[in-house]
């Protein structure tokens, strides 16, 4: 697993914004289900990934909240019993605390201070503040912003496109359909987190680990492989199918 | 042997209707910043600013073959123009995006040149370039603007967007409890 990890450059990974959000998941997988299945070499090349994740989150003020529910999540697997030596797993504890710690640190830079006379987030005309939105495609960030100002609030709540560009999003029409024959004055929102609880959310990464059919190797689409049958076809690898590879072969 | 004998008649004459083309088409065009700073750019470098491509249209100016005159921006500054001409120059040979991928909420299929492009810019000159490649009509560079703020808005507290952003809490404590109540229900 850590060869695995260590070939397909991981943790450096990170750093780019295509992969992120796909090593993020593998990640959280490994330290939410997984930490007892690791040896300590895998738990070790683990750890390194999210030191990456640290780093990134703390030098460009982004997915902070994600890298710390990582860290928790990975801290609370650490207790109990596990593969490898103790003291290893004491040393694990005690970066993950010094990393836990970092990550509370990061505080948002303190932008505009200098000049003043630059233009804000809020002095963006409605229709491209509204553009930003769209793009947003989890509920928990619309909410968070919607908590920040009145005007972001009132732009997501009253204006119901930003709601229903989310549902249809997610989820296929028959499903959509189906939700709203139970209940007719369901709004769209009410609709979003309906479907939510019944079918889970849509997982999109921009670029992906593949699997090659003819030499099976793996590899991040963008990036390609060298292969012996350079037209060979190959098969999209999901986190989680990712994670039960390198945990049972 | 002549290179050109092994290209069928068709393939020939693409050839030559696209070298004709390139000619016509390379013809530099000068445009001047808010701030009076002019900038002259190749015909192809400004096909993906749709405003531009509109006014060169109506204007007749696209068969022209001699310098014409500069086509002024009122709204754009000089330094932020720069950097959207550096940004078109990049993207050049990219094909012309018709109509807005408005449907897929992405923000994180952003290419490698443009996430280095924006990554060091301070978030007054992001949102200029945003403002400049809406009024412009890039539309490439428009997404890309908005997935990198859409990227910088999510997993943040209200709190740290406020900092973030650099935005006042406008909000009462009382109507902060009742938001916080209308949200309840959600959030798990």
């Amino acid at each position: 697993m850590s060869e695995a990890f260590h070939r397909l450059d991981l943790a450096r990974a990170v750093s780019d914004i295509r992969r992120f959000s796909y090593v993020c998941k593998v990640v959280s997988i490994l330290v939410e289900e997984k930490v007892r299945n690791l040896s300590a070499t895998a738990r070790k090349s683990l750890l390194s990934i999210i030191t990456a994740i640290v780093i990134r989150a703390s030098e460009e003020d982004l997915d902070v909240s994600t890298t710390r529910r990582l860290l928790n999540a990975f801290n609370d697997g650490l207790e109990g019993h596990l593969y490898g030596s103790p003291q290893l797993t004491v040393k694990h504890q005690m970066r993950v605390g010094s990393l836990l710690d970092a990550v509370s640190s990061v505080h948002p830079q303190p932008l505009d201070e200098i000049d003043n006379n630059g233009i804000t987030f809020l002095d963006l005309p409605r229709e491209l503040i509204s553009l930003v939105m769209n793009r947003l495609s989890d509920s928990d960030s619309l909410i968070q912003v919607s908590k920040s100002h009145i005007i972001f609030g009132n732009l997501i709540n009253s204006e119901m496109t930003t709601w229903k560009k989310l549902v249809l999003f997610h989820f296929s029409l028959p499903q959509i359909e189906m939700a709203r024959k139970k209940k007719d004055s369901m709004s769209w929102r009410e609709t979003f987190f309906y479907l939510r609880k019944m079918h889970g959310l849509r997982e999109v990464y921009a670029d992906v680990i593949h699997i090659c059919c003819h030499c099976k190797a793996l590899f991040w689409s963008t990036i390609g492989h060298p292969c012996i049958r350079p037209s060979s076809p190959s098969v999209r690898v999901t986190p989680r199918q990712f994670v039960d590879m390198l945990l049972f072969l | 042997m002549n290179v050109l004998n092994q290209f069928s008649f068709e393939t020939k004459l693409d050839l030559i209707n696209s070298f004709l083309f390139t000619q016509q088409v390379t013809m530099p065009i000068t445009l001047t910043s808010s701030d009076d700073k002019s900038f002259s750019v190749d015909r192809l470098v400004i096909k993906h600013a749709g405003t531009i491509e509109t006014l060169i249209s109506t204007m007749g100016l696209e068969d022209s073959e001699e310098p014409s005159m500069p086509i002024p921006l009122p709204n754009v500054t000089g330094s932020v123009l720069q950097l959207v001409i550096e940004w078109l120059t990049q993207h050049k040979d990219d094909p012309v995006k018709k109509k807005e991928d408005d449907g897929e909420r992405r923000t994180d299929d952003i290419p490698q040149w443009d996430q280095d492009f924006l990554k060091d810019k301070p978030q007054s000159v992001l949102f200029d370039i945003l403002l400049a490649a809406n009024y412009l009509d890039i539309k490439g560079l428009l997404q890309t603007c908005c997935k990198t703020i859409a990227n910088q808005i999510k997993g943040k507290t209200p709190e740290e967007l406020r900092a973030h952003f650099n935005i006042k809490n406008d909000f009462t404590p009382e109507e902060e409890e009742q938001i916080k109540k209308e949200n309840a229900w959600c959030e798990n």
